[in-house]
């Protein structure tokens, strides 16, 4: 018996050395995968939020109106939950190289499959009116805790955006009923991008894009949000 | 009578048969040590280091599923002692991300030329291998001295199989640049 055996032994037998119980480690696995599965929800919840605020703020329209619609889209995109969603990609990463399927294949194929995961439950989640409903919710004063959230992002003043219903059609544009600043003068010119077959009519949903001049927008562009959600008006 | 497989031993191990514990050891020591002593600069540590390894595979004997091989499970325990250990000594940060694990590489297979690799190689190796960082050194050892498969370096060293493959290959071509080099100074010296 070597040196090294014998003071392992004597150890062992002595009681200063115990084998952990089985338990112990089932369990920690199970608490890995369930912070695994808890960071993924939220990850997902996150999201799913982002573009729902995106849509709900008519930011996400923005890249289609050249430069300008650009520049207020990254002014009005929710970069604090953007930076949270990456930082969640990243734990979850770490977290995912602890198991055997994620260390196994190079990390780009299990970021990939973060993004996957993400990219399938948001549009699951979307289809759903959760974030909609809260929405609704927290402007009305409620939902102690998220409610903050959605009012900071679904509320603030958007940079050059404007979102309502067409109140009615005029020689030079509309009067737009904006969801929180009420009646907008719209005018449309040569310059104004504008979707395919633009025939504006009353009731429907647009959002706008341009410098507000005393109740008057001079439209840089115009978008249709089909199937975007229709925010309550602000109380006044 | 044909011996016990090491994952016989630790099922047994797991019941609470410290004799056949005391047969791990008797066949592990001898490995961990000379994987140690590639791996350590102070040989001091290599006993303490190596005993930490027996004993965080007792405490921890029944998170080993009998299922797998337990060689790279013994490996993986003494991997994380021994790094632990040249950080310790040598002050390195941790990384969470290597770059060499992001990409898939399609070259970087197991070759069946090893016989003959090893004996050109072990020479070169002997002599040259401190110049080697650990992240190649450690799978150059591990497959030519421990004379472990691509897959269970793998499992040691929580990395793409491919990355295992590409890491043994660079450290090859740093040692052969770097003994050559040696023997240049060597001719050089002498005239």
């Amino acid at each position: 018996m070597t040196k090294l055996k014998d003071n392992i032994i004597k150890k062992i037998e002595a009681g200063q050395v115990a084998m952990r119980p089985k338990w112990q480690f089932v369990l920690k696995t199970l608490l890995m995968f369930i912070g695994v599965l808890l960071i993924a929800f939220s990850l997902v919840y996150i999201v799913s939020y982002i573009v729902f605020v995106l849509k709900y703020t008519g930011a996400a329209y923005g890249p289609m109106m050249g430069t300008q619609g650009a520049l207020v889209f990254l002014f009005s995109a929710p970069w604090t939950l953007i930076a949270l969603a990456l930082l969640f990609i990243i734990i979850l990463e770490i977290l995912v190289q602890k198991f055997s399927f994620g260390y196994r294949k190079p990390l780009l194929y299990s970021a990939l499959g973060i993004i996957a995961v993400a990219t399938l439950g948001t549009l699951i989640l979307l289809q759903t009116p959760l974030h909609q409903r809260i929405q609704e919710k927290s402007e009305k004063g409620g939902v102690p805790l998220l409610g903050k959230i959605y009012r900071e992002f679904g509320e603030n003043p958007r940079h050059n955006i404007r979102q309502g219903i067409i109140d009615s059609v005029t020689a030079e544009g509309f009067v737009l009923n904006d969801y929180h600043y009420g009646l907008l003068t719209i005018k449309i010119n040569e310059e104004t991008r504008l979707p395919k077959r633009h025939n504006f009519v009353k009731d429907m949903i647009v959002v706008v894009f341009g410098e507000e001049d005393d109740g008057t927008i001079y439209a840089d562009g115009v978008a249709f949000p089909n199937g975007s959600p229709r925010p309550m008006p602000m109380r006044r | 009578m044909t011996e016990e497989s090491d994952e016989k031993l630790a099922e047994a191990i797991q019941q609470g048969d410290l004799e056949r514990f005391g047969i791990l050891i008797d066949r592990y020591e001898a490995k961990l040590k000379r994987y140690a002593r590639k791996f350590l600069y102070n040989s001091d540590d290599i006993e303490d280091q190596v005993q930490e390894t027996f004993i965080k595979a007792y405490t921890h004997i029944q998170s080993f599923d009998t299922t797998r091989k337990f060689s790279p499970w013994i490996y993986r325990i003494a991997h994380n002692i021994f790094v632990n250990e040249l950080r310790r000594q040598t002050y390195a940060p941790i990384n969470f991300f290597d770059p060499d694990t992001i990409f898939p590489y399609l070259t970087a297979k197991e070759t069946t030329d090893k016989a003959t690799l090893d004996a050109e190689l072990s020479k070169i190796i002997d002599e040259v291998i401190d110049i080697l960082p650990v992240k190649y050194k450690e799978p150059l050892i591990l497959y030519f001295y421990e004379e472990q498969s691509y897959e269970d370096i793998s499992e040691i060293l929580r990395i793409p199989i491919s990355t295992v493959g590409v890491r043994i290959k660079r450290a090859k071509d740093k040692l052969k640049q770097a003994y050559e080099d040696k023997i240049n100074r060597q001719n050089h010296d002498k005239t």
